[in-house]
């Protein structure tokens, strides 16, 4: 049951953790922006619009969103948020993800129109080179509990130093990693109208109506995935604890903040200098994962 | 078995309808000799004795029952696929098909069940040979008689290094029987033994298309039949992997570290190399080839944990790498024979498997197409099925070795599990190619809309997509299985040092893809049903072009979809580009542009291209030696005489 | 228009279609997402596809080369539909009315739910419009029926 309750209170707050990145963004423009509450009224108001479909396309592209919604929400079964013993392991829910790209490209194609191919074969491409930085950045932690089980994982993370190289290392690693797979800036610009810097949204161009709403909630719901997952692996010490959620609900509130400030403060990369903002953070794993090594060795 | 192999050559009503159901029969039993290796008790019967002193043994054990049951799946499909699809080939190719599957199959066959050197050196050649005359068949093409030849070349390296293998071992006085390997030559000197390992990797890995021996495979497989192609990329480079898992893990026994680190280094290379090349194929049958050497490495990968663990003594570990790579092993069967048919049944309906010409199948040919996305999500290693579960495991098992071990184990485990983790991602792109461009979004190329193939050619790429949904909902029983049969040839590990891992709550409880599938599925179900009622019905529009209508030209094409890619890989792939345009008065409005754009094979130019030239040099060099003239060769005759005095004489 | 009228009270997208305008009307527009007028806290937003939106937002006085893309991307946008006409060019053709390229604004093939009149309108009347137009639909009152 807790991971009913788990995967319910994810999907429930994945539109206002959207919300909050769009207020500090907003905020940091010098604008008082939508309420935090915005992505539930644009959500609810695009499930009650007509679904409108491409001639020609077929299943592919009418099954992606829940495809799409359901990998991305047993990715978030597996996270540790009530306690950890439940919680199975880390590298289903990266594959789940990339399940869910898959769902989502493969449906872009499907329209058969020229932007949403280019979405397609941009995010696919940027999608690839993630899921190797994506695992280098939980690699510190899995290599220091030994398994990819989430209880050895937090009692690694626990037994780190609080200002350990290794956890400030990987952290921004993880960080990095976040920003490009929420689709922000500099690796994709969310708020762009022009269909030729986009890499994520123009693959969702052809989608209307209440399908269009399950794509947005899935990934806003892949949002608080990731952003409860950075917190899960670097400040685990409110997990499993009473008043834990309080204090996990906090982390997640700062990280939403930091994201939507790093944001504004980032310009947009050219599309083909995303491996080198990736290879930043694959540097940054790859040089927690020697100092651990160096660390154990000694 | 054998009943087939007498060649049913008259390919007519009655024959040909006999010479279906044998294959199939026999499929069915490849299928159950398997089964009955994998479960029952290991045995093994001398055939005869040649001049009393080489046995001809044959047996089956765990290992080659689970390489046989493979056999079995695969043939099973394509003999039924076969029903329909050679009716399609002239008549002289049928024939050669007809007489030659069988053969082809039953030497596979008798490779595993081989118990010693000469059976097994003997059933090799077969297939080698049989496999080449299937490659051949449409010899009137001069692409395919380069591929065949390169493709006899390449075989007959391999089959030189394992005759050389045989010959060391029976040079140490091992005899030529498996049973006396398994016992001596773990005793011979670490030095010689891994000579033969290298000798072996040479020879399997040739075979197997370990990079950088696989250059023929790409052009091999491809221009086969389709259910050839499929045993082939299925099944045959398997046959290869068994020989390296018995080489490896049931003879040389434990070795020195650099012995894995190797078989995973090849491992990745093979991975990466073969994705790569594979997202710059733009013809479907080629494309899949080359994720047949990505999926070796993968296996290869696999077989060098389990090597890796083994040396370091950690039982449990080796066992589930094998696992792994045994269960790779039989999904990669499952998914690469069934994409291998559905990419034949592209073919057949539509005259070409070319990404560029295809298109818009999804519409005419959706059975064909459901089977092959499937089957897609199974090769990108998604969840939930099959390749999930077996790169999921051998991902477990690096990341386990990489626990407090010494830093060359962590970092060869940890940039193994990256580069797998690379590999997987850049063959979730190539997929999405293959089966968005080629299956999805408008049609490419004008004419007759192709038909949904019979159902016979459905047959086996909709059942092996089932299988691929199964294993990967199920994967409990087959790992068990794989740790049964590694532990089976781990006699020769000291057993005081398995000490248990403590693992992980998953690897404890397999099938739990099965519960998170059902669960997510429910709910998914539950909430499309109740938002179904909140909106007004749905309806199709004409695509959205921006305000223009769109086309055909417009589409992205599968070089477009991959020109990222090829641009970020840029010093791998050193591309090149032409671009043509034909002018008109107006400078901006060309009435014509051609757009080529090629990639490097680094590996073919750098290292087959300049070997190629220098045999062929030496060779035109050593000709000046024969000059026909009779004074000289007596000439010859008597230097040699005089050299041979001298050697004798110290 | 109940159901119209729930849909666009909190949140209204809105993709702009330019039929020949002189660009004063969008440059106006686009005032409204800056710090001054900020007109996202109100829950407008412009959207890069009709899919995506509620309505359309027409600019120009419709010249002949843009009525297929006008029609095009008014029947890409799903039921219920908003039609919103932007300055005088919009309304009626203005200066432009009848000329050789242009007829008389939006009104020729599309029937406005909103017009917004100027030349070009003012941002803060632009955004009062918008503004009236979502309470109009939070009541269902004085929209016309598009589907």
């Amino acid at each position: 049951m807790g991971f009913v309750l788990q995967v319910s209170l994810l999907i429930a707050i994945a539109p206002l953790g959207q919300g909050i990145v769009q207020s500090v963004k907003a905020r940091m423009q010098g604008r008082r922006g939508p309420v935090p509450w915005q992505p539930y009224a644009v959500a609810f108001k695009l499930l009650r619009r007509q679904a409108v479909w491409p001639q020609g396309a077929t299943a592919v592209m009418r099954s992606a969103p829940w495809l799409q919604f359901a990998a991305i929400a047993v990715a978030s079964l597996s996270l540790p948020i009530f306690s950890a013993a439940g919680a199975p392991e880390i590298l289903l829910p990266l594959f789940a993800l990339a399940l869910a790209r898959f769902a989502l490209g493969l449906a872009a194609l499907d329209t058969g129109t020229p932007f949403a191919g280019l979405g397609s074969s941009r995010e696919m491409t940027v999608g690839a080179l993630v899921e190797p930085v994506l695992l280098a950045s939980v690699l510190p932690w899995v290599l220091v509990a030994g398994s990819t089980g989430w209880p050895a994982m937090l009692q690694a993370s626990l037994g780190m130093g609080l200002f350990s190289v290794v956890r400030l290392a990987a952290f921004a690693a993880l960080f990095l990693v976040l920003v490009a797979e929420t689709g922000r800036l500099p690796v994709d610009n969310p708020d762009t109208h022009l269909e030729l810097t986009m890499i994520h949204e123009a693959m969702l161009l052809e989608y209307a109506g209440p399908p269009l709403a399950v794509i947005l909630w899935g990934a806003w719901l892949k949002q608080i995935f990731l952003v409860a997952l950075v917190a899960a692996l670097v400040l685990p010490w409110g997990i499993g604890r009473p008043l834990g959620l309080l204090w996990a609900a906090g982390e997640w509130l700062a990280l939403l903040v930091a994201l939507g400030v790093a944001e504004s403060l980032a310009a947009k990369m050219r599309y083909l200098r995303v491996p080198a903002y990736l290879a930043t953070s694959f540097a940054l794993s790859l040089s927690a994962l020697a100092l651990q090594v160096a660390g154990a060795a000694r | 078995m054998l009943a087939s192999v007498l060649g049913l050559r008259h390919q007519k009503g009655l024959f040909s309808v006999l010479q279906h159901v044998l294959e199939v029969l026999q499929a069915c039993l490849t299928l159950s000799l398997g089964l009955l290796g994998l479960f029952g008790p290991a045995f093994s019967m001398v055939l005869v004795a040649l001049w009393g002193r080489w046995p001809l043994e044959i047996g089956i054990d765990q290992l080659s029952g689970f390489f046989l049951a493979v056999l079995g799946l695969v043939q099973l499909a394509t003999a039924v696929y076969g029903i329909r699809y050679t009716a399609h080939l002239a008549r002289g190719q049928r024939v050669l098909v007809g007489t030659l599957v069988p053969q082809f199959t039953i030497s596979m066959a008798l490779v595993l069940v081989a118990r010693d050197a000469v059976s097994f050196l003997i059933a090799w050649e077969l297939m080698s040979l049989t496999s080449f005359g299937l490659v051949v068949v449409e010899h009137r093409r001069e692409k395919v008689r380069k591929a065949s030849f390169l493709y006899l070349v390449a075989t007959h390296v391999g089959a030189l290094a394992l005759i050389g293998l045989f010959a060391v071992l029976a040079a140490h006085g091992l005899g030529t029987t498996f049973a006396a390997y398994a016992h001596g030559v773990p005793l011979l000197p670490t030095g010689l033994r891994s000579f033969l390992l290298l000798v072996g990797i040479v020879g399997f890995g040739s075979k197997a298309a370990i990079v950088p021996f696989h250059v023929w495979l790409p052009r091999a497989h491809p221009v086969a039949p389709s259910h050839v192609s499929a045993l082939m990329s299925g099944v045959m480079i398997k046959i290869a992997i068994y020989g390296l898992v018995r080489l490896v893990f049931g003879w040389l026994g434990t070795g020195p570290l650099w012995w894995a680190m190797l078989l995973i280094a090849l491992g990745v290379v093979s991975s990466l190399v073969g994705v790569l090349y594979a997202l710059m194929e733009h013809s479907l049958k080629r494309l899949l080839a080359y994720h047949s050497i990505e999926n070796v490495g993968i296996i290869v990968v696999g077989l060098g944990a389990a090597a890796l663990a083994r040396s370091l003594g950690a039982g449990l570990l080796y066992e589930f790498a094998f696992a792994a790579a045994l269960f790779h092993v039989l999904n990669h069967a499952v998914f690469k024979s069934g994409l291998f048919l559905a990419a034949g049944s592209v073919r057949e309906a539509s005259g070409t498997d070319d990404l560029e010409q295809l298109g818009g199948l999804a519409r005419s040919m959706p059975w064909t197409t459901a089977a092959f996305l499937v089957l897609s999500m199974a090769i990108a290693g998604l969840p939930p099925f099959n390749g999930f579960a077996s790169e999921w495991m051998t991902l477990q098992s690096l990341l386990r070795l990489a626990h407090d071990a010494a830093p060359a184990v962590v970092a060869v485990a940890a940039l193994a599990a990256l580069g797998l983790a690379l590999t997987g991602g850049l063959a979730g792109a190539c997929f999405v190619k293959a089966s968005g461009v080629g299956f999805l979004g408008p049609r490419r190329r004008a004419g007759r809309i192709p038909r949904e193939v019979a159902w016979p050619m459905l047959f086996g790429p909709l059942g092996l997509a089932a299988l691929a949904l199964g294993l990967g909902l199920a994967p409990g029983a087959i790992a068990a299985l794989g740790m049964r049969i590694a532990a089976g040839l781990a006699h020769l590990l000291p057993r005081a040092t398995t000490a248990p891992l403590a693992l992980a709550a998953p690897w404890t409880r397999p099938d739990w893809p099965l519960y998170l599938v059902l669960g997510a599925g429910a709910a998914v179900l539950a909430l499309a049903f109740a938002l179904r009622r909140m909106s007004p019905a749905a309806v199709v529009r004409p695509a959205w072009g921006c305000g223009s209508e769109v086309g055909v030209k417009s589409a992205y094409t599968a070089t477009s979809f991959s020109k990222s890619i090829r641009q970020i890989f840029q010093a791998f792939y050193q591309p090149r580009r032409s671009l043509v345009r034909v002018e008109t008065s107006l400078p901006y409005l060309p009435a014509d542009v051609r757009y080529e754009s090629r990639v490097h094979h680094f590996i073919d130019q750098r290292l087959y291209l300049p070997a190629q030239r220098g045999g062929l040099r030496s060779a035109r060099f050593l000709r000046r030696l024969q000059s026909g003239s009779l004074r000289q060769y007596i000439g010859y005759l008597l230097f040699t005489l005089l050299l041979m005095l001298v050697a004798v004489g110290r | 228009m109940a159901h119209k009228a729930f849909l666009i009270g909190r949140s209204l997208a809105l993709r702009l279609v330019d039929c020949g305008s002189c660009n004063a009307c969008e440059s106006e527009l686009a005032m409204l997402f800056g710090p001054d007028f900020d007109a996202q806290r109100f829950g407008i937003e412009m959207v890069p596809s009709p899919r995506h939106a509620d309505g359309l937002i027409v600019t120009g006085p419709g010249t002949s080369q843009m009525t297929d893309a006008l029609a095009r991307t008014a029947e890409a946008v799903g039921a219920p539909r908003v039609v919103v006409a932007l300055g005088d060019c919009a309304i009626s053709g203005h200066v432009h009315r009848d000329g050789y390229a242009a007829k008389c604004g939006v009104a020729a093939s599309l029937e406005a739910d909103l017009q917004i009149p100027g030349c070009p309108p003012a941002p803060g009347e632009i955004l009062g419009a918008l503004r009236r137009l979502m309470r109009k639909g939070a009541t269902g009152q004085g929209l016309a029926a598009s589907d």
